[in-house]
C-alpha cells in the first residue's frame, strides 16, 4: 500500500475525465448481460445456502469469498460448456 | 448493532470521494470497530463451555469495556497507524478514517449507542431506532434486527446504492477510479494470480454479501422461524430493554 495513487496501474485503456471520474455511460454499456447473469445466479445460490446453513455461510469471510471464487471459476466453466455445445 | 449497512454504505460514499480514498481502506475501517468485540458480545462455545460477556452491551459499547473501540477517536488512531505503516498513503488514511467513522455513526442508531466522542465525553450517544440485541446471541440478534427498523435501514442502503450510486459498481469505475487510487489491487492481482473478473468480484464482494445476507436473514427470520415484524421506534418489543451500566 506504499506510495501515492498511481494512475498508470489502472490496467485499462479507459481514462477518467478531468474531474477524476469516468465519463457517464448508460447501464447497458457498463454491465454486460453475461455478467449480470453470473452475479444473479450466484446471489440466488448464496441466499439459498444462507437459508440452509445461516451462520456458517452468512458471515464476512464466506460471503465475499463465495462471490470471488464463483466469478473466478464459474464463467470459464460456462464458456467451456458453451464451446463444447457449439 | 447494524448488520449489512456497514458493508453497503461505503459504496455510496465512494461515489462522492472517488480517488481521494482507498476503497480497501474504507473496508478495513468499516470492519475494524467490531473486530475484537463482536464474538465475545454474541458468545461462543469451545469444548462444551460457553463464553459470553455478562453484559454484552457494556462490553461492546461501554466503559468499563471495549466501548472506546466504537468512537471517532479510535478511527483516527487506526487511520494514523495505517498512514504510518503505509509510508504515508493519504488514500488509505482517509479511507480507513471515513469507513470507521461511518460505522461509528451508523451504530449510534441502536439503543445501546456508542462512545462517539471518547475520550472527551464518555457517555453513549444513541438515537435508539432499534433495540441492541447482541445479548440474544447471533441468531437471536439476526431475528431481532431483521424484524425491526434495522431491516428497513439495510434495505434502504441497498436501494440507495443501486439507484444513486450504481455506476460505482461498474468495472469501468473500478478500473478508472478505485484501482488507480490504491496499489494494493495490483499487489493482490500479482500475488494471487487473480484474473480481472475475480479482482472485480472482490471489489463488489461486500455489496453482494450485504445485499444477499439482508435477503437471506430476513427470509430465514420471518418465513422459517416465523418471527413477527415490529417496525416501531426502538423495537422489537421482545428484546430486553437496554439498561445503562
Amino acid at each position: 500500500m506504499a506510495g501515492e495513487p498511481n494512475s498508470t496501474q489502472s490496467g485499462s485503456a479507459i481514462e477518467p475525465g478531468r474531474s477524476g471520474k469516468p465519463p457517464k455511460k448508460p447501464f447497458r454499456k457498463l454491465f454486460s448481460r453475461d455478467e449480470l447473469w453470473h452475479y444473479g445466479i450466484a446471489a440466488v445460490v448464496y441466499i439459498i445456502l444462507g437459508l440452509l446453513f445461516q451462520e456458517a455461510v452468512l458471515n464476512f469471510v464466506v460471503g465475499p469469498l463465495f462471490i470471488v471464487l464463483w466469478m473466478w471459476w464459474v464463467p470459464p466453466l460456462v464458456d467451456k460448456w458453451r464451446a463444447r455445445r457449439s | 448493532m447494524s448488520w449489512a449497512a456497514h458493508e453497503l454504505e461505503n459504496f455510496y460514499f465512494l461515489k462522492h470521494l472517488g480517488q481521494r480514498v482507498s476503497y480497501l481502506g474504507m473496508l478495513v475501517g468499516a470492519l475494524a470497530p467490531d473486530f475484537l468485540t463482536k464474538l465475545y458480545a454474541y458468545g461462543f462455545s469451545v469444548g462444551g463451555s460457553h463464553f459470553q460477556a455478562d453484559n454484552p452491551a457494556q462490553f461492546h459499547r461501554g466503559w468499563p469495556g471495549m466501548g472506546f473501540t466504537t468512537s471517532l477517536m479510535a478511527g483516527f488512531i487506526l487511520a494514523g497507524f495505517i498512514y504510518l505503516i503505509s509510508k504515508r498513503n493519504k488514500a488509505w488514511f482517509f479511507g480507513v478514517l471515513v469507513g470507521y467513522w461511518i460505522h461509528v455513526i451508523t451504530d449510534s442508531t441502536d439503543s445501546a449507542g456508542v462512545m462517539m466522542l471518547w475520550p472527551f465525553y464518555n457517555e453513549n450517544i444513541s438515537i435508539g431506532v432499534w433495540a441492541y440485541g447482541a445479548g440474544e446471541g447471533k441468531l437471536g440478534d439476526a431475528i431481532a434486527y431483521y424484524s425491526s427498523l434495522g431491516f428497513v435501514m439495510d434495505v434502504a442502503w441497498v436501494v440507495i446504492v443501486v439507484v444513486f450510486a450504481w455506476r460505482v459498481l461498474s468495472s469501468e469505475y473500478f478500473r478508472t477510479v478505485v484501482r488507480p487510487a490504491d496499489p494494493v489491487w495490483g499487489w493482490l492481482e500479482r500475488k494471487l494470480a487473480m484474473p480481472d473478473r475475480a479482482l472485480l468480484a472482490f471489489y463488489r464482494a461486500f455489496f453482494f454479501y450485504g445485499a444477499c445476507r439482508t435477503i437471506s436473514w430476513a427470509i430465514w427470520a420471518h418465513l422459517i422461524e416465523g418471527a413477527p415484524w415490529d417496525l416501531s421506534w426502538g423495537g422489537p418489543h421482545w428484546v430486553a430493554p437496554f439498561e445503562p451500566w
